[in-house]
């Protein structure tokens, strides 16, 4: 017997706990927030981005095609080795390929949010994606950072000229100069650890 | 002018007083009987047993093996008779080993093992070491399977023969022919007769010959429905639902992967190995009707069991056709980017994206398709159900009352037949197909069978046995002398030389055996066939003496 895969079976899945408190769509869009023991195996935990305590992680989760009930279990996916749908923000348009979206606040994709690349065509409210891990971000320090120490970034996303806050923090070293506050910084993960790379003159 | 002057002569034999052989059809060695008188060093070995007229000989028999000798006394003075074997009892030794004509699981001849009929019998005949033989009267047009191993080469060619209708035949010149039942010469010479004899034997002839064929095979497309296995002591395969770990929403959200939702470390493994993968042929309250079938509805699965693991319908070219494999369709969740089911609905055409290609296998004997993923519908809401299957496959049905396999017959009634019950013969090989088409509401619109191919197999078949029951005019005639213009053939059935020092004899049995002494070809047939029983005893039982020697 032939036994042609496709693209649902050479996706790597495992398992994962909804601790979202909500029932979790097909392809939403979910942080991880932890792992539990089940059985012989372990699962991980799931909640939807914006409860999570700490953000950006390095990845993100997606759900399965099925949708999971509050404390249910169900099957996601890193998206780091093929594409797999998304749901996305239906009112930040429509995303073309080549574009990076991300969760912001709730489990669809955002526009000008990193975290997803776009690699197909859109519909239903869902996209093809594939992960990119986050390694830089744009912000400003919420007071003013001084060479060798580390300081809190509000991290801002959005289009070019018109970034908002995204409504959370890194913690970021500066190895450089001393920072004002309300400077823009670009910080960089280096080292498991978020650093200034670039920073605001003046 | 003198009477011929007729002799034999056997090697160390200095005077035969008294000489008779008789030929006769099949693999048991002739017998030949010399009387003589007693003498010193006689070597009592083999050799050619020669019978001569007027110093020509008229037969020679190679290859002789003086099989035993006892001494009698008369008022003649004492004579010593020996029992001589003509060379056939060579053919009770040797082996043959191979497999030819095998049928795949729909019957269709394994073309890599095909051997026509007189390739099988060539093969067997130079296994006896035979030299000069002729195949070319035995049919050619079946495909009968046989299996040898360590086989006697010339019991297996009698089979093969009786199987064709046809029969072993040792010739005056050494030869082998093999020779249709009954066909051979017409007219007997009729000069130097000294008595003859013609008899009427009607053959009990039935009313009909039935061939009967192997089961019936029914394409089928049936539904299947989703089960799980209990998690009872049996494990018991249950509809999916039943069984006992269900978790309180159902499945239709449940992790398929890893099944974290359950807390039992035992059902999950059950679940992983049956929820969603393991669905069975579903038999509705309302029966199944099978296409082609006469005695439908079928309201039990064990009247199919065990399926086959393929279609009838066949594929690639005559060289290499194979059954198509038995396939799964329906409405299930592919995982393809740009849908969700593959189809809303199934349909008989079975095609694109109904055709599970997931991997799977058949527990034929319990109507089971074993997924080796979790195979599941999706809804539009995300939520997963049981997918709408159908499997489409091979089946045979069992008779209700008999418990039997339906088969197919092919009659044919015999003119002159007595008001008898049929003759019936089985013959496997013959096996009609049936395939249906069904229109989109699964409606049988017609069938297609292999009916009047397997009628053609089956009169080839019933001609045979019908020659069987041919009226023959047995004729018995007996010559003054030897003769030379006397052959075997699958007429003449017998042939006996007969030499003493008072005159000679011959004698042609032409359609009937005429020897009241000896055993007619049907009885040496059963103790042939008792022996090859007993040697494959002894065979089996020098193997499990080793095995238990050797463990």
């Amino acid at each position: 017997m032939a036994r042609p895969d496709s693209p649902f079976t050479r996706q790597t899945w495992f398992p994962f706990r909804n601790d979202a408190g909500a029932e979790v769509p097909a392809f939403a869009v979910m942080g991880i927030s932890g792992a539990i023991a089940r059985g012989a195996s372990r699962v991980a935990t799931c909640v939807f981005p914006d409860d999570l305590s700490a953000r950006p992680p390095h990845y993100y989760a997606v759900n399965g095609p099925v949708v999971v009930p509050n404390g249910g279990y169900g099957q996601a996916s890193l998206l780091n080795t093929m594409p797999w749908w998304a749901l996305y923000a239906t009112g930040d348009g429509t995303p073309a390929v080549g574009e990076e979206w991300g969760p912001r606040d709730t489990y669809t994709l955002r526009k000008h949010n990193p975290g997803f690349l776009v690699v197909g065509s859109a519909e239903s409210g869902r996209v093809l994606v594939v992960q990119v891990p986050i390694m830089h971000l744009r912000g400003k320090t919420d007071s003013s950072l001084g060479k060798g120490d580390s300081g809190t970034i509000s991290i801002y996303y959005g289009a070019a000229a018109s970034k908002s806050d995204a409504g959370y923090n890194v913690t970021a070293y500066n190895p450089y100069g001393d920072i004002d506050a309300t400077k823009w910084v670009k910080v960089t993960r280096v080292d498991g650890q978020w650093e200034v790379d670039a920073t605001e003159c003046g | 002018m003198p009477a011929p002057q007729c002799v034999a002569r056997f090697p160390g034999v200095e005077q035969i007083r008294e000489a008779e052989y008789v030929l006769q059809h099949g693999i048991s060695p002739g017998v030949a009987t010399i009387t003589m008188r007693p003498q010193a060093n006689f070597p009592a070995v083999g050799g050619s047993l020669t019978f001569l007229r007027d110093g020509a000989k008229v037969l020679e028999l190679k290859d002789c093996r003086v099989a035993s000798g006892s001494g009698t006394a008369s008022a003649g003075g004492r004579l010593v008779r020996l029992t001589i074997l003509d060379r056939r009892w060579k053919w009770a030794f040797g082996q043959i080993s191979g497999r030819y004509n095998l049928r795949l699981e729909n019957n269709t001849l394994r073309k890599d093992t095909e051997k026509k009929p007189q390739e099988l019998a060539k093969l067997l005949l130079e296994a006896m070491g035979e030299q000069g033989y002729s195949v070319a009267d035995l049919p050619n047009d079946t495909r009968p399977e046989v299996n040898w191993d360590y086989t006697v080469p010339a019991q297996a060619l009698a089979e093969l023969c009786e199987e064709l209708g046809c029969r072993i035949v040792l010739k005056t010149d050494n030869t082998v022919k093999l020779c249709k039942i009954g066909e051979g010469r017409d007219e007997l010479p009729q000069d130097k007769i000294t008595q003859a004899s013609g008899t009427i034997d009607p053959p009990e002839k039935p009313k009909a010959l039935i061939v009967v064929g192997g089961r019936t095979r029914f394409q089928v497309d049936l539904l299947l429905r989703a089960m799980a296995i209990d998690d009872d002591e049996d494990r018991t395969v249950v509809p999916l639902g039943v069984e006992n770990y269900t978790p309180a929403d159902g499945w239709g959200g449940a992790d398929l992967l890893e099944f974290s939702d359950l807390d039992d470390d035992r059902a999950r493994e059950l679940a992983k190995a049956s929820v969603f993968r393991m669905y069975q042929i579903d038999i509705p309250a309302a029966g199944v009707t099978i296409p082609g079938y006469d005695r439908n509805p079928i309201q039990r699965l064990d009247r199919l069991l065990p399926i086959e693991s393929v279609q009838c319908a066949t594929q690639g070219s005559d060289a290499d056709e194979q059954s198509q494999p038995a396939i799964v369709y329906g409405v299930w969740y592919a995982g393809d980017y740009d849908a969700e089911n593959g189809v809303d609905a199934e349909t008989p055409a079975a095609d694109g994206r109904q055709v599970v290609t997931r991997g799977y296998r058949l527990d034929t004997e319990r109507g089971l398709v074993i997924f080796e993923e979790p195979i599941y519908q999706l809804s539009a809401d995300g939520v997963q159900s049981a997918a709408a299957l159908r499997l489409r496959v091979a089946v045979s049905v069992r008779d209700l009352d008999t418990w039997q396999w339906a088969r197919s017959e092919f009659r044919r009634d015999l003119n002159g037949g007595s008001e008898t019950k049929p003759r019936y013969v089985r013959r496997e090989e013959i096996q009609v197909a049936v395939v249906p088409t069904y229109d989109d509401q699964y409606g049988v619109t017609e069938w297609t069978d292999t009916r009047e191919e397997c009628q053609a197999e089956a009169n080839k078949v019933l001609d045979a046995l019908e020659a069987e029951y041919r009226t023959t005019n047995p004729q018995t005639i007996t010559y003054g002398t030897l003769r030379d213009d006397l052959e075997m053939d699958g007429a003449i059935q017998e042939l006996r030389w007969f030499v003493s020092t008072t005159g000679a004899a011959m004698t042609v049995s032409r359609n009937k055996e005429s020897s009241v002494k000896r055993l007619g070809y049907a009885q040496r047939r059963m103790m042939e066939r008792q022996a090859k029983r007993e040697s494959a005893e002894r065979l089996k039982s020098r193997r499990q003496k080793k095995l238990a020697e050797h463990p």
